[in-house]
């Protein structure tokens, strides 16, 4: 308990640190996904430090519906911090204020659910799933459409909702256990997303490690990151998560943890080890984040490139965009890797975007809790799609290969939305089935 | 509670919620208090909190306030560095974000018709799109609004050769306190019928009327541009250099001077390099044709190089050309690292009296033993002198006000002024009779009286005051 009070104090030490730094001169407005949609002040961040600064200067502890709401407009998409003159930490302090909210008032019990349901052991989690899965096929696709469920579910809204499709068997299930033999190992870390609805993501990754000669360890036990959790505000679950993760991967005989989600590599590398930074598992959490590598980065290091095809298959798969994840630009800097390797594809010609660093508007939990925001910040990502006219459009965060697939498919789009390991395992079967068609 | 009441009993705000739709009015505090501040960084919480969507709901609003006498104070971005948009004695936050349309270009007229709540950098990005130049460009232009540009006569870098704000406003709609509409001006830019009220109601700071309206001016857009970036042993020689600059029969569109302390602020948060004996920095843009600007930047590069420059870049590209001015719009919130308040001075001199008044700011903050930092329009004579301290420190914070008011009275003295694109709002206020003769004073207060007789119009504003409202 003291401990717990302990850790508030410097919560609130840290967030009063923040707010002191901002100035109010409102350039936060000019770049947050949120106000711009939205049009509101409370929607940016000088909106929410301003909020907070006079809550703390009135001595109230941080609750209250309005404030929970406030505070819940944030993707936690980073740009504020990355564009603030005086280095004010607008993001962070967002997740502070979440923080100590949820520990001194508790979760809205919305958050509380699914923050749970995060938490859970996969071996617990993925039966729910699999119930959720059979009502989802049995709503979304084999309902035939004569029958009157589907009139009562009326049809228009049915048209509206959408969601990825649960697609069992789960990948982990499948592929937990060690790939290939290789002088050097690595393990992945698939995440909830490609565990649940993206396997096929999970499987080109795994194939182009295999094709690398990687010896692959795929712990079967792993389970969330924790972002979510640590989104929400809820240290506590977002700590026992970490946790398990180093307990998983923390291994001496591996030399890297490949992630393929921008999203879980951000949380991985710098969120584990802030949330374990007093913890006895601190060290090891060090450690681990060390070896952390998103996939485009680790792509790139292991010299990937060299093993595409040099030539233009006969088949041109037409131009293909890439949507910077806010996690893995604003969060880690990566910008130029994943472009590296996309222009290296021989079948597709890359193309930019004219705005490249805009939101999908997936922001975690956020377009849960804000569809209609969200709606409005993915419509502008839409346009810019719709500018450049490309077939494709490739992103390294599972995250956001859900928020653009649902804006697609609201803007019935024929732009198919892919993940950066599965272009590259596409090229490379592409080049061994070339290969022995000569040898053939 | 009780303060409240006095304003926002039941029947007002049932007839304000008659007026605006359930989204556009706010009451609850947590709304309130993020439309309580500027960028002064003080708070002042409203009553109510109004989103307006046409002219003829902010008329409704006016005439309600007026008979209920309740302060109304405008408000766009909320990025004003003198206090314009506080409510310094509560009362309606009128907020013009729900207006932000851009109703007309015409390429033909060279005009533009907009609501005051459209962002001038965004309206600078869509007339730029049609070969159209829309040049006033304050450091804010990212996120501030051309109704509080024009309600605060904002200038920008280029004034110096493409004028502020007040020169490109053709024409305003202004609803007036009582809940009148006023049209002033029109569409072309000669026009001397009757009076100039269009001048008039720029740079009023919004206490005559709220603009609802406004016809801007437009002109071509450049060809090219170049960008200079220059630094320099000593202040003087900078300063020095601005005067050459023109001697050589060069109007750069813009000038910056930008002293050490400010260079070393930002650049903790932006990747800029810089000789270590670097006393100023000078950014000089250059524009007109391609052939134009080349001939242009050589004549810039080649006066600096003759008065003993340290080291000079040209921009090759617009890229190159934008990051650095980005850098230099980052410099003014970044002073907060070096103290986290501060009194923030837009002093304009004489542009030959630039090095002196550069000297005198300096020693002024030495004689009391303050931070004080420069930087800004060398080229027009407009400096941003920053007094800054820390407001826990009690003394520091009286030094501060002493060294800000030599700083005032050192810029009359040399015939300068005390406002050059900031305006007055509350910060200034105490200061204006150095400046202001007092039978100007007294007929503009005669006007401000004439335009809102019962004084609900963002109160507190510009004249001296007596009983100053204390912050939340």
């Amino acid at each position: 308990m003291k401990q717990d009070s302990l850790e508030m104090e410097r919560s609130l030490e840290k967030l009063k640190e923040i707010l002191h730094r901002c100035v109010k001169c409102g350039r936060c407005r000019a770049v947050c996904p949120v106000f711009t949609a939205l049009g509101s002040e409370p929607a940016a961040a000088r909106g929410k430090l301003a909020l907070l600064e006079a809550w703390l200067r009135a001595g109230r502890r941080l609750r209250g519906r309005r404030l929970q709401e406030v505070l819940s407009l944030c993707l936690l998409c980073g740009r504020c911090t990355a564009n603030c003159p005086n280095g004010a930490g607008a993001k962070e302090a967002v997740e502070l204020a979440r923080s100590i909210m949820a520990a001194q008032g508790g979760l809205a019990w919305t958050k509380t659910l699914l923050s749970c349901f995060s938490s859970l052991h996969r071996e617990a989690r993925d039966p729910w799933l699999k119930a959720a899965g059979f009502f989802q096929r049995l709503v979304m696709r084999e309902l035939p459409m004569e029958r009157g469920l589907v009139l009562r579910l009326s049809a228009t809204e049915l048209g509206e909702l959408w969601a990825p499709k649960i697609k069992p068997p789960f990948f982990l299930e499948r592929h937990a256990q060690k790939l290939g033999k290789g002088p050097i190992r690595v393990a992945l870390f698939a995440g909830c997303t490609i565990h649940y609805l993206a396997p096929e993501v999970g499987q080109a990754t795994l194939g182009v490690l295999d094709r690398m000669g990687f010896e692959v360890l795929i712990p079967g036990g792993q389970g969330c990151c924790g972002l979510m959790a640590m989104g929400m505000g809820d240290k506590p679950r977002a700590a026992r998560l970490a946790r398990k993760v180093v307990e998983d991967f923390a291994m001496e005989e591996i030399e890297a943890v490949v992630v393929p989600c921008a999203s879980c590599a951000f949380q991985l590398s710098r969120g584990i080890p802030q949330i374990l930074n007093d913890d006895p598992m601190g060290p090891r959490a060090r450690l681990l984040a060390a070896k952390v590598k998103e996939l485009s980065v680790f792509l790139l290091e292991q010299q990937a490139l060299s093993l595409l095809p040099k030539n233009q298959g006969a088949s041109h798969r037409g131009t293909v965009a890439y949507h910077d994840p806010c996690h893995l630009a604003l969060g880690m800097g990566i910008r130029e890797e994943p472009r590296k390797i996309l222009k290296g594809l021989r079948s597709r010609s890359f193309r930019e975007l004219d705005s490249p660093d805009e939101c999908c508007g997936m922001g975690g939990t956020f377009r849960v809790f804000h569809p209609d925001a969200a709606a409005s910040i993915s419509w502008r990502r839409l346009q810019s799609l719709r500018k450049a006219k490309v077939n494709e459009v490739v992103t390294g965060c599972m995250g956001c290969w859900m928020g653009l697939k649902e804006m697609l498919h609201r803007g019935s789009e024929e732009i198919r939305v892919r993940h950066l390991g599965e272009l590259v395992w596409e090229e490379l079967e592409k080049e061994k089935r070339a290969g022995t068609q000569q040898g053939g | 509670m009780g303060k409240e009441d006095r304003f926002l009993d039941g029947k007002t705000c049932k007839e304000l919620k008659r007026i605006l739709g359930p989204h556009q009015l706010k009451l609850d505090w947590e709304t309130r208090v993020c439309y309580g501040y500027d960028a002064t960084n003080q708070l002042f919480v409203p009553h109510a909190v109004c989103f307006p969507e046409d002219t003829s709901q902010v008329s409704r609003i006016l005439e309600l306030a007026s008979a209920k006498r309740i302060p109304v104070v405008p408000r766009g971005a909320g990025s004003g560095f003198t206090g314009g948009a506080l409510p310094v004695q509560g009362g309606l936050v009128l907020s013009t974000e729900r207006m932000n349309r851009i109703l007309s270009i015409s390429q033909e007229d060279l005009v533009a018709v907009v609501q005051p709540g459209v962002v001038t950098g965004v309206f600078q990005k869509v007339v730029s799109g049609m070969g159209l130049f829309y040049p006033p460009d304050p450091a804010s232009q990212d996120f501030s609004t051309l109704g509080g540009n024009v309600a605060e006569c904002a200038g920008g870098m280029r004034a110096l050769k493409y004028g502020v704000t007040r020169d490109y406003v053709l024409g305003l709609e202004v609803v007036l306190p009582t809940g009148s509409i006023v049209r002033t001006g029109g569409r072309t830019v000669k026009n001397v019928v009757g009076y100039d009220l269009t001048r008039l109601m720029v740079g009023s700071e919004g206490t005559l009327g709220i603009i609802t309206e406004i016809t801007l001016k437009l002109i071509p857009l450049p060809e090219a541009r170049r960008t200079v970036l220059v630094f320099f042993p000593s202040i003087k020689t900078a300063s020095l250099a601005v005067t050459k600059i023109f001697s050589q029969g060069v109007l750069p569109s813009a000038m910056e001077l930008v002293d050490r302390a400010c260079l070393d602020c930002v650049a903790q948060s932006k990747p800029v390099r810089f000789p270590a004996e670097t006393a100023a920095m000078l950014l000089v843009e250059v524009d007109g044709s391609r052939l134009s600007v080349e001939e242009q930047a050589a004549k810039v590069a080649h006066v600096c190089h003759g008065l003993g420059s340290l080291e000079l870049q040209v921009s090759q590209d617009e890229a190159q050309a934008e990051s650095l001015w980005s850098m230099r719009k980052a410099i003014s919130p970044a002073l907060a690292r070096i103290r986290p308040h501060r009194l923030n001075e837009d002093v304009v001199v004489p542009r030959s009296l630039l090095p002196e008044a550069m000297e005198r700011f300096s020693k002024i903050g030495e004689q009391w033993g303050v931070p004080v930092t420069a930087f800004g329009h060398a080229g027009d004579g407009n400096i941003h002198v920053n007094v800054l301290y820390d407001r826990s420190d009690p003394q520091e914070a009286q030094r501060a006000e002493k060294a800000a008011e030599a700083v005032m009275r050192a810029t009359v003295e040399l015939g300068g002024s005390l406002s050059g694109e900031h305006g007055i709002g509350t910060t200034k206020a105490r200061f204006l009779s150095l400046e202001i003769h007092p039978q100007a004073l007294e007929l503009m207060c005669a006007i401000k009286t004439l335009l809102d007789p019962k004084g609900i119009l963002n109160p507190g504003k510009i004249f001296p005051q007596r009983g100053k409202g204390a912050p939340a």
